[in-house]
């Protein structure tokens, strides 16, 4: 499997971050890697960014596959024992970020998009916590996404029907996705986010860009070659 | 007349619903919502309900208008995109509706085409804002209209729920988004509804409290099973279960509900799932006028 994302624009980068003042960058090294958003040049230029903005940031670390929730485990309980920030940025896939917000107690916003899964597929098991939108809205939904998370995919707070946490349509299999955000969001301090604008998603964004499509197909290609 | 004309000039607004048929045949359904009309201010007319495939709710609005009836459009988000959803806001006010209740429509899986592709392109809160654009002059994208909305949009919310302040917050982001009244889910204990009356007052909106026919004991157990955010409490249950006209004892717990609402709120909304034919009668014994 390979999942592609893109930074987000530095407006929308700069904006989740307000009114936190330390920052842990949290990068994935797994698919990512291939594509840029994880390499030295590119974390230098996000802590520079964020540190524009009068932040600091505590520390930048690289870890293999965030999608694998014991690394994540083990990483995150070193830095939040230190407790030197107030905020995790990751660098990452929607699973990669989802899976950090799971493991941590502060609050977790996405540095990229996350635009297509393809690629390489059979090695690794996940439950399908990205649908590639490209258009990231975990800063708003305490890193938990509503297009999985909720049955129906609402994106701006729960449908009537949840009853005690559990989702009306699946109550005996699924947890109320709005339920899980609400609890993360007040545990975290950010209950405001719910009752904000309205989001509507861009579906635009959702079609992969040309130029990664064309080359992950040409490093996938490369790889094959090789063997 | 819209939902706030009719709760300032009556000082309490009733309406109930109809659902439209399996079909294209309307008399019945007509004939019900004449003779419910001496009692109801304005009927909902339902979008899809349960996820069933029906005639639409604004071919039945329009003929209910024809028939001297207030209707309120239901428009759910399950089945149209945010370019479908716009247009029908623009068919509802070109055919002289008003009234529009914004849902995000029940999931595919409940209905009779559990096949089908779910939109959820907008959801409730969204079509709130959208509709709101339509009354400024604009749609979702700011293009110009060539003639502005001057439609009542509505909302729903659960008071019943267990999960209340989830609901309380959505509530605040419905008003937030542009909601003008509110209908909710049944209700048969109002210990939970001050916080919400109270959120509508504060934004001078009026609150509508739903009422739910329960026809028998085994309904009320039903819906208590089934029904995802709906609890009938057990006391009503055994008094439906005790009693020896089940259908009687429902229509007093709903008018001895309406009763309760009227020094709460500025309405109620009455349902009576395939027994229309009783709004009068309940309407009656709630002591609401005709």
């Amino acid at each position: 499997m390979m999942l592609l994302s893109r930074l987000k624009p530095l407006d929308e980068l700069v904006d989740q971050l307000q009114g936190f003042e330390s920052v842990l960058i949290l990068a994935c090294n797994g698919c990512e890697e291939s594509f840029g958003n994880a390499s030295p040049d590119r974390l230098r230029y996000l802590r520079a960014e964020v540190e524009k903005q009068g932040k600091s940031v505590s520390d930048v670390i690289s870890v293999d596959f965030l999608c694998e929730r014991l690394l994540v485990k083990h990483w995150l309980q070193d830095a939040d024992c230190r407790g030197d920030f107030d905020a995790i940025l990751v660098v990452s896939c929607g699973i990669g970020v989802q899976v950090v917000s799971k493991e941590s107690q502060y609050p977790v916003f996405p540095a990229c998009d996350t635009v297509t899964m393809g690629g390489r597929f059979g090695q690794a098991w996940a439950k399908e916590s990205c649908r590639e939108c490209g258009q990231c809205i975990l800063p708003y939904t305490g890193g938990i996404c509503p297009l999985t998370a909720c049955s129906k995919g609402l994106l701006n707070g729960p449908c009537g029907g949840s009853q005690d946490g559990r989702c009306e349509v699946f109550p005996e299999t699924r947890e109320c996705g709005w339920h899980l955000i609400y609890e993360r969001l007040k545990a975290t301090g950010r209950m405001h986010l719910l009752t904000g604008n309205p989001l509507v998603k861009d579906y635009s964004k959702s079609e992969p860009p040309e130029e990664l499509v064309s080359l992950r197909t040409k490093i996938l290609e490369e790889e094959i070659d090789t063997l | 007349m819209t939902i706030p004309e009719i709760v300032k000039k009556k000082g309490f607004a009733v309406t109930s619903e109809l659902s439209p048929p399996k079909g294209v045949d309307c008399q019945k359904v007509l004939k019900l919502a004449e003779d419910m009309s001496c009692s109801v201010d304005a009927i909902n007319v339902t979008d899809g309900q349960s996820a069933v495939m029906r005639l639409g709710s604004l071919p039945l609005c329009h003929l209910l208008m024809d028939h001297g009836v207030e209707p309120v459009l239901q428009l759910t988000c399950r089945d149209r995109n945010r370019i479908a959803l716009q247009a029908e806001l623009l068919n509802a006010y070109t055919l002289g509706i008003r009234n529009v209740l914004c849902l995000t429509g029940d999931h595919i899986a409940l209905g009779d085409h559990p096949d089908a592709k779910q939109v959820y392109d907008l959801d409730s809160v969204s079509l709130l804002w959208a509709a709101q654009k339509l009354n400024q002059g604009h749609d979702m994208h700011e293009n110009s209209l060539d003639g502005a909305t001057d439609l009542c949009v509505g909302a729903v919310v659960n008071p019943s729920s267990t999960d209340i302040e989830p609901q309380m917050l959505k509530m605040k982001r419905k008003i937030k988004a542009g909601a003008r009244f509110f209908q909710t889910q049944a209700v048969f204990d109002m210990s939970n509804i001050e916080p919400f009356v109270a959120a509508a007052r504060e934004a001078k909106l009026p609150f509508l409290i739903g009422i739910l026919l329960l026809k028998s004991a085994k309904m009320a157990q039903f819906v208590n099973k089934n029904v995802s955010g709906i609890t009938v409490p057990d006391s009503l249950v055994t008094e439906l279960e005790e009693s020896k006209d089940p259908v009687q004892t429902g229509i007093e717990i709903a008018a001895r509900t309406i009763r309760e609402a009227r020094s709460i709120c500025e309405g109620v909304h009455i349902m009576t799932v395939g027994r229309e034919d009783l709004v009068v009668e309940i309407a009656r014994q709630a002591g609401l006028p005709a």
